[in-house]
């Protein structure tokens, strides 16, 4: 999850598609001379690869009880950025507009819906064409060709895509010193301001979940050992008697212990690719993201890990059967 | 064949006071055992009679002294080594047979063999099929070992003893748990393994075991309180009961 959260790819979940830095020009006297100012900055820029100006404003939606309620609507060319549409597609033309899931859910909209929007006194039929997942501004934004007064912009946001080989920090600091009014921000760094808490946490989260998964699995391990060597001392002991050694009789135990954690790991990244990317999901839906697809780092998850839960268990092996050569035949016969 | 040097074997316990504590259990303990010989131990409970077992054949390591077999020292074996050399040179049946409940009598016969490695299965399995032809139990190849008499599960027990072709056979209270019937069939066995040239050292209360034996050894308070040889002929029993009695 932590690893998914920190991939710049996330931003996919925040409404747009994948890009480098974005510029924030805000609502104010000179926003129009601000936006001219940016668009001349990144004008011909050879490091920049492809950019697009999005205004954001809000409008008015009807609900399905005839009620009211302002939405907050994105204008621009959505397919320079294209997004990963949960249903339907981006928005074409004048008519038609996509609704981010929370808006659609409370809006009780699915694709081919009619919404009913009212913007500068005129009331507007727009078609659903798309859903998608946005976990921005409280999940609840849409997408439409919408002809904003420029009083009404609330704020113009640009994101731009880099060359190959361009550095995102190098590139940030150049255009914040020529923008110096204007916010500047690395995709990476957006994420983590948005998901600041959430990072912080799960990084937490991942660590006392290693720490006690650990633990756990040395605990099981001991206390699954302690149970066929109490069930099984006779016949250890009888073993040992008709010429096995102690080493013979602890690789016995370790085997049986290996191919069960051996199952478990399998079982348990099974399941982490499934459960685990329907739990995160389900505790993402609440802030937009319905759907999320775990990115999963192999070295760490199909090597390191199993290769880390592997060394604890056979330390815990060793441990574990060292009683082994305490057992002898004599406690078996009864005088 | 087999030299006993003043063996002494002491434990300690495993409570905190006990621990501080050491138990002498055989205290310069001497014998020799020649090939073909047949040893019988005796003497009452607690004596050391079986740790003594234990101590020659190497299944416990002595405190003090030394145990040679065939001039090969066990007390300077690791145990790695020690317990390839049981394995390939000595037998053991035990009280109740101790056998794997998981196994049939038959794999539990084949086992050490298997374990040894030094032949190949089929001639394992053969002769196990051989060794319960002649102890008698044939028919029992598959059966589990809650499924046949103890004298049965003893005389299998004989049988995974000698699937190595040992060079002598250690024995814990052979007839321990078993009916007059079947000590009698277990001893006729032993007799006839020990005619062939088998040595065999067995640990006993059982006088009708003792008497099956070339030589007795009495152990009281782990120290032999005295040695017989019972030469054949003559009234063996009144003789043995007569130095019993004297030791």
């Amino acid at each position: 999850m932590k690893n998914t959260i920190q991939d710049p790819s996330f931003i996919t979940y925040m409404g747009v598609g994948e890009s480098d830095i974005r510029i924030d020009v805000h609502f104010s006297q000179q926003i129009n001379q601000q936006q001219d100012q940016v668009l001349k900055v990144l004008e011909n820029d050879p490091e920049i690869e492809k950019k697009a100006i999005y205004k954001n404003g809000y409008l008015q939606a009807q609900t399905k009880s005839g009620e009211w309620q302002s939405i907050r609507v994105e204008s621009g060319d959505q397919s320079v950025f294209p997004l990963v549409y949960l249903e339907g597609s981006a928005p074409i033309g004048s008519n038609e507009m996509a609704l981010s899931y929370m808006n659609a859910s409370e809006l009780e909209k699915k694709i081919g819906d009619v919404l009913t929007v009212e913007y500068g006194g005129e009331t507007m039929n727009y078609t659903i064409a798309g859903i998608y997942q946005d976990i921005t501004y409280g999940g609840k934004t849409a997408k439409a060709a919408i002809d904003y007064r420029n009083e009404d912009v609330e704020v113009y946001i640009l994101y731009l895509s880099l060359a190959e080989g361009i550095n995102i920090d190098t590139k940030t600091n150049e255009l914040r010193e020529a923008l110096p009014n204007i916010k500047v921000t690395p995709v990476p760094s957006f994420i983590t301001q948005t998901l600041g808490g959430i990072v912080n946490n799960l990084s937490q989260v991942a660590a006392a979940a290693m720490a006690i998964a650990l633990m756990i699995s040395t605990l099981i391990t001991i206390m699954f050992l302690k149970l066929i060597m109490a069930r099984e001392h006779s016949a250890i002991a009888v073993k040992k008697a008709i010429g096995f050694t102690n080493r013979d009789i602890r690789i016995q135990l370790a085997i049986r212990i290996l191919v069960i954690l051996c199952l478990g790991i399998i079982i348990g990244t099974v399941l982490a690719n499934t459960l685990g990317e329907a739990i995160f999901s389900l505790m993402l839906s609440s802030m937009g993201a319905s759907r999320m697809t775990l990115l999963i780092q192999p070295l760490k998850a199909y090597l390191i890990s199993p290769l880390v839960q592997l060394l604890v268990v056979a330390i815990a092996v060793i441990g574990g059967t060292k009683a082994v050569k305490h057992y002898h035949i004599k406690e078996q016969i009864i005088e | 064949m087999i030299k006993v040097e003043q063996i002494s074997k002491s434990f300690k316990g495993n409570s905190p006071v006990d621990s501080a504590i050491a138990t002498s259990v055989l205290n310069g303990v001497s014998f020799e055992i020649a090939r073909g010989d047949f040893v019988a131990v005796m003497g009452p409970s607690g004596s050391g009679k079986s740790t003594l077992l234990y101590s020659v054949s190497g299944m416990d390591r002595v405190t003090e002294g030394q145990v040679w077999f065939d001039g090969v020292s066990l007390s300077e074996m690791n145990e790695q080594s020690l317990s390839g050399f049981r394995l390939n040179k000595m037998g053991f049946v035990f009280q109740n047979a101790q056998m794997l409940k998981n196994l049939s009598i038959f794999d539990n016969l084949i086992l050490p063999g298997l374990v040894a490695k030094k032949e190949k299965p089929q001639v394992i399995r053969k002769r196990a099929k051989d060794l319960m032809k002649r102890m008698d139990i044939d028919g029992l190849c598959g059966r589990d070992i809650r499924e046949v008499s103890g004298g049965q599960l003893q005389r299998a027990s004989i049988c995974r003893a000698m699937i190595n072709n040992p060079e002598v056979l250690f024995l814990d209270e052979p007839t321990g748990a078993l009916n007059s019937e079947a000590t009698d069939q277990v001893l006729d066995i032993l007799e006839d393994l020990n005619g062939e040239g088998m040595t065999i050292m067995t640990v006993t209360h059982d006088l009708r075991v003792a008497l099956r034996a070339k030589k007795v050894i009495y152990l009281r308070d782990g120290a032999i309180a005295g040695e017989k040889e019972l030469t054949a002929g003559g009234n063996r029993e009144q003789a043995l009961d007569d130095w019993l009695k004297g030791v």
